[in-house]
Formats: C-alpha cells, structure tokens, sequence
C-alpha cells in the first residue's frame, strides 16, 4: 500500500495500457453485428448515495458552514464570521472585504481578488492555503464498481447489484456536503443546473448498443460518441426521445467497449472512456478502467451508472470553476481531499496517484443516429420514457 | 356635501407599461349621498348594471333542484357553493327551450334560445341577444357599449351579437382587457384634473365623417346587406361614443379604482380556466365601478367545455358523453365534480361584484348578472330541465333569495322578466314556442 | 371643446352635399376581408416594415364549408371596429413617421406649413386608390383632404393631419369590406355583373388573397380587365407569379379548417412528443406540402392523398418516427427538410398528416368520428347530420371495460344501432382506420395491447389499411368535385346558383381525365365570365 492508502502503481500501468490497446483495436473496427440501438444521454451526474452511516462524524456543511469556519480561523467571531457572509465578503466592521477567504462566486480573478496582494484566487491555485482538513464519507454503500479487483475492508457495496469491493473515493471526498448528500432522483443542484442549461446548447452525447439481437441476453458493442447536434426538447422540457443525431467523427469522443447483456442489464469489458462537451461542467469526461451497469427498460430508454479512474484534476477543475457559491464545497478541501485519496494512475515522475476511482448516474433515450453522409447507423427501439432529463423519477 | 371641499389629489399615478393609470383611492361617503345610491354633487342614482355569465354542460341532473320554492328554500348538496350568496341570487328550475321541429344543435340551440329569444336553424342565423336589448337601454352613456370575455382561450366562444350578423368575439387575455379598458383613454372618474386628449377629438371627428360619407352606399346596397352595413355603422357609432366618452370629463364614482395588472395563463385545465376567470371578474368588477361599460358578457369557456383536469385524457364535453352513470350514486361522478366547478366560478363572479363596497351598499346591488348554459342534461342532449340563475337586484329592480320552478316553461321566461325589470318597452320576447309575454312578477320588483 | 367637435362636423356634413354617389342601378354587396386580407393588404400597399398586430380575433363565421362563405354574411361588431380602429391609428402613426414618410408620401408640405392641401390630396388620392381597391371619387378625395387639413390644424402637424385621414381611410367600409359594384345583366335578371374594379378585385382575392396591384387596377380602369384578351393576359400574369402561393394556402387554410390550430388540443403531458414546436409546425407541413406538390411541381391534386414527399422539422421527424438527418440550426430557425416517406411507411397522404390528425381529436384521445367527419365534410363536401337530442350515449360503452379495448369494439354501438348507424357509417371507417395515428399524430398498431383493426370499406370497396383506403378515396371523384366547387365559392365568396352547375359539372368532367392541377383549375375558374357575377336577390 502507498502512503495515501491505494495499491501499488505498477500493475496498473501495465494493465492500463494493455486495455488502451484493446480499446484501440475495437475502435477500429468500430460497430457490427445485426441490429445497432441508438440513444442520446439525456442525464449524467456524479452517483450519490447517503446514508445515516455515510458521515458518523457529522458533515462539511454547505457554504455557510465551511466559510464560517473559515473565518473563525483567521480570527473572526462566529457571530461576526456569518455577517461577512451574509453580505459576500464585505466585512462592515473593519470595512473591507476578504475575497480570498471567501473565494467569491467563480475562480476568475477580474476583480483583482488577491491573496497576499498577488492576483490570484486560491480556488484555482489551492495549495497556496492549508488543508483545512474536510470529513471524509464512510459508510456501508456507494455506488461505483470494483476496480481493482480486490475487496479490501474500505471499499463499498453496491446498492442496486449488491457486487462488493465497490471503489470509489471520489465518493469519499464529496460524500459528506450538504450537495451530496442526496439519493436519486435528486441530483447534485450544481451538477443539474449546469446539465440543464448545457444541454441546450451542447452538442449531444450518443451511446449505441450493436448486436444480433438486442432483445436477448448476448454479446454486445457499446460505443459512445459524440453528436454534431444539440439535443431536442420534448413537450415536457426533457429531451425528445426518437430524435435524429448526426455522429461527430472526431475520435476524440469516440470510446467502444465490449459489452454483454444479462437479464436486460448491460455491462462491459474494462475500457478507456473519452467525451468531450461544451459545458462548464463536462468539459471532458474520462475514465480509465471504466465500467458500466444500465438497465435497458421497456420503454427503450438506458438507466444505471458509468464509472472508473477518472482524473481527479478533471473533476477539480470543474469545481473550481464553477466556484464555491455555486458548486457548494470547501475548494481547498476538496482539492486536498482528492490529493490524499486518489487511487489510479500514478504519474511516471512523482508516483502520486492522477486519477480517482469515480461513478456517475447515467441515462439515455431512444435516438437515431446518422452519419454525416446521413446514412442511418442506429435505430431507436421503444417510444421513450415519459419524463427523462433532470425530471426523470428513476 | 361640496365634493371639493375633499382634497383630490389624493390619487396614485403609477406607470404600467409606459402608460400613466391612475388609481382613485376609497374616498367614499364624502362623494355619496347617505345610503349610497346617488352622487352627492348631481343627486343621480348611481347607474344599474347587467351581465350574463355562460357556463357549458349544465349540472348534475336531479342533484341540483331544491324540493321548495319561494324564498327560504334549502340548497341540495350539489349546488352548495351557492350559500354565501343565496340571499342574493334567484334559481330557476324546470324551463326548456322548444325546438318547434328544428334540428337540435347540440350545445347551441339551447343556449341560442335563452341568449336570444330564438332557435334557428342554421347557426349563422344569429340574432340579437338579451344583453344587446338591454344594452339599448342602459349602456348608451358609457365608453364600452358592452365587454365580451371568454375563460377558455377561445375568441369565437360567446353568445352576444347586434343585429343579424355579427356574434361579438370575445376577449381570451385578461392582460388584453385590462390593456383596452385601463390603458388607452381611461379616464379616471376620480382624477382632479381633466384634460382633454387632442388626437383623441381628431379621432372623433374622423369617425363622423366617415360615418357620413357614405350613407349613400346604404341606398344601394341590396336588403341583407342594408342589414350589415346598418350593422357596421352601429359599430361606428358606438365607437364614436366611446371617444366622446373619453373627450369629457367622467362623473365622479368613488368606488373606482383600477384592478392589478393581470397574468396571462390561458388554458383549458381547471387551475387555468380559475384564474383566467378570477382576473376577468375583477376586471369586469372594475370596469363597472369606474363607469367604462354597463353590460358584460362573460363565457366560462365554450359550451363543448374543454374544462380538464391535468392528466385526465377527457375534456368536460367528452366525459359528459363516454363517462358512464354510476349504477349506485346515480349520476356521472367526474362530470359532476366537474359542474359544481363551475358553479364555484360562478360564485366567485358573484362574490366579486359584492365585494365592491358602495356606501351602504356594493356593486352587486345594482347590477343584475343572467347565468345560463346549455343544456338540462349534457350526457343527452337534453334541453329540459335547464338550470337558470340570476344574481344581483339591479338597484332594487329585482327581488332575489327566490327558487322558482316553473315546470314546462319556456327558459326565455326569465330573459324577458330581466328586460321588464330593466324597463324595456316590449310587450313580449321570442319566437315561436319561446315566444313569452308574462314574467315572473314573483321576482319583480 | 364640444363646440369645437360640432364645428368640425358640421363643416364635413356641409361638405357631402355634393358628391358622386353610385347610381340607383348599381347593386352593392359587402365582403368582409379576413384579418389575414387585412394584413396582407398594409404589406402589399405600404410595405412589410409596416408592423401590424396580428390576432384580431374576429376569424368569421364557417358557412357551409367555407368561412368565405361567411364572409358575406358578417359585419363588423363594435368590438372589431374598435380593434380595427386601434389599428389603424397604429398603422398611419407608421406610414407618416419619419422614416417611411421618405418612401411612402409623395411630397413634403411647403412651407413648413401644417397645412398643405395639395400635397395631402396627392397622398390620400394615390393611398385610396389601392385601399378602396379603386379610385376616389372627388367628393372621397376632397373629404378626406378636409379631415387632413382640419387635423393638421388642430395638432399643428402636417403629418398628424395625413394621419388622421390615413386612419379614416382605413376604417372606411369601403376598406374593411370588398365593396362589389355591379348591374343588373339584362339578359340574365337573376345575374349582377359586377365593374372592372369588382373584377379586379375578386380575380385579386382569388389568386393571391390580396388587394389588386397597380397593373391589375389599371388593366381595370383601362377597361382592358373587361375584354377576354386582357383577363386572360391579366390571369397569367397573376398565376406566373410568387404570390400565386399566399392564395394557395389561404384557400387550403380555409378549406382545411386551419384555424382550428387557434384552439387545437393535445395535451402535451400525455403526448410528450407534441410539442410546441411540433404544434406550429404541423400547419406548416401541410401547407408546404401543397405549395410544393401543386404550385413547384404542378401536381394532380388527388395525388396528395397518396403521396409520400413532405416537408420536416427535426421534432416532427421523431414524431412521426422518422430519422432526418441536419446540419445543425442556430438561434432558434426551425429547419425544414425534404423527406420522402419509405414504401412501406403507413404515412400516406395528407390524411396522416399531424395537422388532419391532431385537429380532428381530443385532448387525450383520437375521434374516428371527428376525423371521418372531417374526410366527409372538408373533402368529399358530404353533409354529415348532427345527432338528434335526447340520445343516451350510455349505450357507447365505458372506456374503462375490459371487454372494449379498442375505440372500434367501444364505437360497435354507433354500428348496430340503426339510429346511430345510418349518419356513423358515413363517418366511422374512415376514422377507425385513422385509429393507428393517436391524438397526436403518432403511429400505433396496438391500443391497449390489442391490435388495432384498419379494414373498413368506401364507395364498396374494401380495404386492409390506410395505405388502401388512400388509393380508393383518390379515385372518387366526390374528391375532385368538391374541391372544384369550393373553390368556385370561395372566390366568390357565394353558392354556385343555376347556370354555375352546369359549368361546375363540366369542369369536374373534365378533370376525368385529365389531371387536377391548380393552376389549371384556378385559369378555368378566372376565365368563366359567370365568375364575376353576384346572384340578385
């Protein structure tokens, strides 16, 4: 075990790049078999599940909570620390405001926020401020997957499989603020703002399942792609199921994996997983190892999660970005938190760990899918569920 | 009582939209005389109003009737919303409209009979309607001959027309209203100052000489279309009307006072078609305090009522044919939550009207509104047994707190008595078998 | 200032003591202009940056299929006038504003003066001639130079005076409605022969929907309109044009009962596909189908019912559950695409269209009997009886029986009840073919769980599906007649009387043969003299 309590690197260099290949060779031959379903992600955010178990020491609390605290430790009262709050950094006693510890409402730094004079924001450089030390999620259950193929006495167990040795330390990190600490079908208010706006102007997200007959337990191919167009609305405000949607050839988007369909439940061969988007949030999304457990329904949409080791910078940064009025955790702590439990991918030079085992809630809608010579390479099967989007009740 | 002697400056001007309204503040007593009936000033009663208010499918057969008449009745279960106005509201129960062999057209010809007097039998064959009769006599000195309003979206919904062609459309936005009666050339009755608008005189004059010019295009015109240009130049007139209205300065009415600005959210689902309606009454309400029109006609929606509630596949008007009768209740339950829906609308129409305080008495007390729908049984096509209510006295012209059932009459019956209160000078209404020469003097004054 | 108001009036009434009025022969009958007329008319005279609102309200009165028809039994209520009026105002403050009175007014006032006589008569002759679809008579001309002069001087403004005129021209009857002059044709006393500018007018109204161009009102002023040669010349000319495709949809949108979408209602919380997009679109589609199968391609009309070719937007392709592949739209442009259904897709003709099937429905059901109603009435000019009162529709079954799954088995009522059956056999096998389209237009083949039954017969033929029963309905020549014979009333705005059957038969049995095209039924009915006559009463 390495200091921040992970396996050894070494192996997994070896395997990472061993199914790199794999991924590649399948890219190349891209989707077969006699009927390819296709579907539009109509849903991705990080997969919550709390618990009482899930923070016995109590949470990090929300804005009010973590800047208090903040606040107190450079001096302030608690009942003076919550009026600085109230007016956004505006301290009225002393008659200045401080940004810094505060850290404003995104990481840009055009008001000159400064931190010992310089003209920076600690959310996007964290490690200029200490680790305030943020409670870590425990507890029984979390969604994800078993990465690592072992089953050590900190891993989780699947709510909905029940499969053990659950790896997710992304859930750790984050598990225990208030924005978390939800179950579905609430989503993350950050994570469904931002997916919700994004998605009108975001070119869409495609997932399509090939295979001799899709209505039977099988092997399968999975691809995700990306779309050259936006996602349509349905009359409900969530997304149109049986829209049609142009694939964007740029690999860059373009991930495929081996997949088996069991009991309607579909999961595949560990694979590298790339999507790029437009949105603050989901500038990119990638995982290592990646894995996935979606129900096929009846009505033709795609339900479950998706996860693997996914750069933990990745994910910081979006946080970051969005800022802490917004994204509603401790960004230093956060940032300390993901240093000190991130479990994959160890970079050659430092040997510390570069990316974080992660799960996310996923879900798709019927779709045709076209080439951009508009030949039709995916069909959609099923009419679609009734509400889909940030309304879906699954 | 020298009304200036009050200070009159106490009036709020706020901008809506750009456009200056005033809103005349309660300044009641100072400006009436001791029961609230007449101007201090001039000693004029204060005007008598009229409304009919529309409703589609009726109510609930055999539920609705009260097993009394006369004064004192007691309210069956099904129509118990009318409680807090029962002392102010006459029933009428066991009317008809007779088809004298004519095509039934279902979820018209009904409400064609009670609106005006006759059954045709093609639907373009409209013709005068009660509130235009009235309207001739009561409405001609105010800005809006008549305010036409439907709840449901729908502007061909309604059941006012002049003459033989011409059905009133009706207003659908509360927002469109409130624009036509309170934006342009309203005149506060209360303000302390009145100028009039120039371009408003130009507009007048304007009007006339059009109007004039072509008085010869009359004489040529062949006999049907003598109707409709007469019909036209009506309209012209009472456009011409409505600005002089606006050129002189308006008699004080201190109940006035300009509604809010209202919210547009039309549609057929029951919430919508609530607050449609709650916003056209007060608009309505207001517009009668403040003197703009005398006459109203406001529609629920349109007799196939596409009332719904969210989720539920069937409007109103296809529950009432596909719902089935329930073997034990005896009636069909959905329809009827459904209907007593409507009276609750009704209620809030009335209650609206009362709730404008004059004196010693409110807005309601001078206005006399004639409910009706269009069938007795909406399942059947049914035209007996017709529900028909009338609320208000018309400044003491009518009696109310009445149930009369007038088994086999025709339901023109109580349009003609609310004519005769209104001082009409006609010996009788309708035609053919709705033809009517006695009104129910019961609720005459 | 009521004295001032009295002055002003008693001044114009000195003034109509002498004018042109129309002689005693002359018959006069009024048609109401559609508010869609009324816009197109302000576009037309002065220009599309000219704003009107639109949604009048006032869409008229269906008469016997057509609300062109009852056009020519309205007037204008005092509620329209006054929307009418407001309009006008709004329309004059336009044309007279600083920018268009550059393009729009002919000259500037001399002098600076409010007053200038002249030049506001120049102004009102030429916009009145266009407005009142004919020249001004001087005693019209020298009114309203009175009403521009006295309000230019009360507002001390050359051009609230033009305003003011502008505003009273268009409120005029002789603007709002199609005055129709004509005389007693003394062969034919039942027959008004209407002028060359009620010819002008009428061929105007028919072909493009709008009031006569420039040319068309010199042709008629001329005399040119009442010779065969220029009618004809003048018929070409109007056919040959781009705007030969507003009249197209204006009679089709009639026809068709287009304005039903005013009030359609599918509720979108149980068809999650109809959306709002799909909702404006779906008139659009079909309207687009028409202009490109019968104007573009100059196609046989009766081909429409089975063809395959239409128009799409992205949402109407995922309801109708088609792919359609585009390149993607921005700031918000609905794309429409070419598509062309696949053989073996029931979307056939525009029976499947959205539009015929969404407003013919309910809000949460289908309506085999609205829509087979609608196929009678709209299409086939097949009067379908109301029912009679007093029916108990218990007798129609609970939808909620498990033993009627499918509106067919619930309608079986309307069948074997003699009652019903003799006006439902008209009207229910067509819709209960339709059944495999829900309320909102989707496709279906179960309802329930059960499958849905499309046989059903027309004319005696049998059939299995729609793709059948479209064959068998393009082929009845009730298609044909019916479409000639409104169009024949809907440009003049009148029933056929007498001597117009026997015409109408005639062309209908010409077209036996030979393919519907619009164009070519549009020349026929232009160059039938009996066009351009009323009836006398």
């Amino acid at each position: 075990m390495t200091e921040n309590g992970c396996p050894r690197n070494r192996p997994w260099i070896r395997l990472f790049a061993v199914l790199l290949a794999v991924s590649i060779v399948i890219g190349a031959a891209g989707n077969s078999g006699a009927e390819t379903r296709g579907y539009v992600i109509s849903l991705v955010h990080t997969a919550t599940y709390s618990d009482t178990d899930t923070c016995p020491l109590g949470g990090n609390g929300g804005p009010v909570e973590f800047r208090t605290r903040r606040l107190v430790a450079t001096g302030y009262s608690e009942t003076a620390a919550l009026e600085v709050i109230a007016t956004g950094g505006f301290d009225p006693q002393e008659d200045q405001s401080d940004p810094t510890a505060l850290f404003g409402s995104s990481a840009t730094t055009e008001d000159g926020q400064g931190w010992n004079g310089y003209p920076v924001n600690p959310g996007n450089l964290p490690n200029l401020v200490p680790d305030p030390g943020i409670r870590i999620a425990e507890g029984r259950f979390a969604h994800g997957f078993n990465l690592d193929g072992q089953i050590d006495p900190d891993d989780f167990e699947d709510p909905v499989s029940g499969a053990q040795g659950i790896d997710n330390h992304m859930w750790r990190v984050l598990g225990c603020f208030d924005v978390y600490r939800i179950r579905r079908p609430v989503v993350p208010y950050n994570e469904s703002i931002v997916w919700d706006t994004a998605l009108d102007s975001m070119p869409a997200w495609l997932v399509s399942v090939s295979g001799d007959d899709l209505s039977r337990d099988g092997k399968v191919t999975v691809t995700f792609d990306r779309s050259l167009n936006i996602i349509l609305r349905d009359a409900y405000g969530g997304v149109l199921s049986g829209a049609t949607y142009v694939i964007d050839p740029d690999p860059r988007s373009h991930s495929v994996f081996a997949g088996t369909i069991q009991d309607r439940v579909l999961t595949i061969e560990p694979g590298n997983f790339s999507m790029q988007g437009e949105s603050q949030f989901y500038a990119i999304l990638r995982f290592a190892q990646t894995q996935l457990r979606l129900a096929m329904n009846a009505d033709g949409s795609l339900h479950g999660i998706i996860g693997g080791y996914q750069p933990w910078r990745d994910y910081y940064h979006f946080l970051a970005i969005r800022g802490e009025n917004d994204g509603q955790v401790d960004l230093p702590g956060v940032y300390y938190g993901m240093r000190r439990h991130a479990d994959g991918i160890p970079d050659e030079r430092t040997g510390e760990n570069t990316a974080i085992s992660s799960a996310y809630w996923l879900e798709a809608v019927p779709a045709f899918h076209t080439t951009t010579s508009g030949e039709v390479v995916g069909h959609p099967v099923g009419s679609g569920p009734r509400f889909s989007g940030t309304a879906s009740p699954r | 009582m020298n009304t200036h002697t009050v200070s009159r400056r106490t009036v709020l001007r706020g901008l809506l939209g750009g456009t200056a309204v005033a809103v005349g503040l309660p300044v009641l007593e100072s400006f009436l005389n001791t029961n609230g009936t007449a101007y201090a000033a001039t000693g004029a009663p204060l005007p008598p109003c009229f409304g009919t208010w529309f409703w589609g499918l009726g109510l609930t057969p055999h539920q609705w009737e009260p097993t009394t008449t006369g004064t004192g009745y007691a309210l069956p279960e099904h129509i118990a919303s009318l409680r807090p106005v029962k002392e102010k509201i006459n029933l009428f129960s066991g009317m008809q409209i007779f088809l004298d062999g004519k095509v039934n057209q279902n979820h018209y010809s009904g409400a064609q009979g009670q609106a005006t007097g006759a059954v045709s039998r093609n639907s373009s064959d409209y013709t005068t309607s009660l509130d235009s009769i009235i309207a001739d006599q009561i409405g001609t000195g105010s800005r809006f001959r008549s305010l036409e309003a439907t709840c449901d979206g729908d502007s061909r919904v309604g059941w006012s027309a002049r003459g033989s062609n011409g059905l009133n459309p009706s207003e659908t936005s509360p927002l469109g209203l409130y624009t036509r009666i309170f934006s342009d050339g309203f005149r506060d009755p209360n303000a302390a100052d009145f100028t009039p608008d120039p371009s408003a005189m130009v507009r007048h004059s304007v009007l006339s000489a059009v109007a004039e010019q072509r008085r010869d295009l009359m004489n040529a015109v062949s006999a049907s279309d003598r109707a409709r240009l007469d019909e036209y130049f009506s309209s012209v007139r009472d456009l011409e009307q409505k600005l002089a209205f606006e050129l002189e300065p308006p008699a004080p009415l201190p109940s006035c006072s300009a509604p809010s600005l209202p919210t547009d959210e039309v549609g057929s689902l029951v919430p919508q078609v609530a607050s449609t309606h709650q916003q056209f009454a007060q608009l309505m309400a207001h517009a009668l305090s403040c003197g703009q029109t005398r006459v109203f006609n406001l529609a629920l929606g349109s007799a196939f009522s596409r009332l719904r509630t969210s989720g539920e596949p069937s409007g109103y008007h296809a529950l009432s044919h596909e719902e089935p009768v329930d073997a034990k209740l005896g009636y069909q339950p959905k329809c009827k939550w459904l209907a007593e829906q409507c009276m609750g609308f009704f209620v809030e129409l009335v209650q609206t009207l009362d709730s404008i305080q004059e004196g010693d008495h409110t807005l309601l007390d001078r206005t006399v509104v004639f409910a009706f729908t269009d069938h007795g049984e909406a399942r059947m096509h049914s035209m007996k047994r017709l529900p028909v209510i009338t609320a208000g006295s018309g400044g003491g012209r009518m009696r109310t707190g009445h149930h009369i059932a007038a088994e086999g009459d025709t339901a023109t019956r109580v349009g003609f008595t609310v004519q005769q209160a209104f001082g009409v000078a006609s010996g009788s209404w309708g035609t053919e078998s709705n033809e009517v020469s006695r009104p129910f003097s019961d609720v005459l004054a | 200032m009521a004295s001032k108001v009295s002055v002003v009036l008693i001044v114009t009434l000195l003034f109509f003591g002498v004018f042109d009025s129309p002689s005693q022969a002359d018959e006069i009958s009024l048609v109401r202009l559609t508010p869609a007329q009324h816009q197109r008319a302000i576009r037309d005279i002065f220009g599309k940056s000219i704003k009107v609102d639109d949604n009048l309200g006032d869409i008229g009165v269906r008469e016997d299929g057509l609300l062109a028809l009852g056009a020519r039994k309205l007037s204008l209520s005092a509620a329209s006038l006054e929307r009418y009026e407001a309009l006008a105002q709004q329309i004059a403050a336009q044309v007279t504003d600083a920018t268009h009175r550059r393009t729009l007014i002919p000259c500037r006032p001399s002098d600076n003066a409010p007053v200038d006589r002249a030049c506001a008569t120049r102004f009102i002759t030429r916009a009145g001639r266009f407005l009142f679809r004919r020249p001004l008579t001087s005693a019209e001309a020298n009114a309203y130079s009175d009403i521009a002069d006295s309000a230019a001087q009360r507002l001390d403004d050359f051009y609230a005076g033009l305003r003011a005129a502008l505003a009273g021209m268009l409120v005029s009857p002789e603007f709002l409605f199609r005055v129709e002059v004509g005389e007693q044709d003394s062969s034919r006393p039942d027959r008004i022969q209407l002028d060359a500018y009620s010819r002008a007018a009428r061929l105007s109204y028919l072909l493009w929907d709008s009031t006569p161009d420039a040319e068309l009102l010199s042709s008629a002023q001329s005399g040119l309109l009442l010779t065969e040669d220029g009618l004809h010349r003048q018929i070409e000319r109007l056919l040959g044009s781009p705007r030969v495709e507003d009249g197209l949809r204006a009679f089709f949108s009639d026809l068709l009962a287009f304005e039903g979408f005013a009030t359609v209602s599918v509720d979108p919380s149980l068809y999650p596909k109809f959306t709002k997009n799909v909702q404006d679109s779906a008139r659009e589609q079909t309207l687009r189908t028409l202009v490109e199968h019968l104007l573009t391609n100059d196609g046989d009309y009766r081909d429409l019912f089975t063809t395959r070719d239409t128009f799409l937007t992205p949402s109407l392709a995922a309801l109708y559950g088609v792919p359609l592949p585009r390149a993607q739209e921005l700031g918000g442009v609905v794309p429409w695409v070419p598509y062309r259904f696949p053989d073996n897709d029931p979307h056939v003709g525009l029976l499947t269209h959205v539009s015929f099937l969404s407003l013919h429905s309910h809000p949460g059901t289908t309506s085999p009997t609205l829509r087979g109603k609608a196929v009678r009435e709209n299409l086939l000019c097949q009067r379908v009886p109301p029912p009679p009162g007093d029916i108990d529709f218990s007798l129609v079954q609970d939808t909620n029986d498990p033993e009627f799954k499918t509106v067919r088995q619930r309608l079986t009522r309307h069948r074997t009840n003699p009652t019903c059956a003799a006006c439902h056999r008209l009207t229910d096998p067509i819709g209960l073919t339709l059944e495999v389209f829900d309320a909102s237009g989707v496709y279906r083949t179960t309802e329930n769980g059960e499958p849905i039954d499309t046989s059903g017969s027309l004319r005696r033929q049998d059939y299995t599906d729609i793709t059948e029963l479209a064959a068998i309905l393009k082929e009845d020549p009730a298609l044909t007649s019916c479409l000639v014979n409104r169009a024949f009333s809907y440009g003049t705005a009148r029933l056929p009387a007498d001597a117009d059957w026997e015409w109408l038969t005639t062309t209908r049995s010409a077209f036996t043969d030979t393919p519907v095209r619009w164009r070519d039924l549009m020349r026929r009915i232009a160059r039938n003299p009996d066009f351009y006559t009323n009836i006398a009463e």
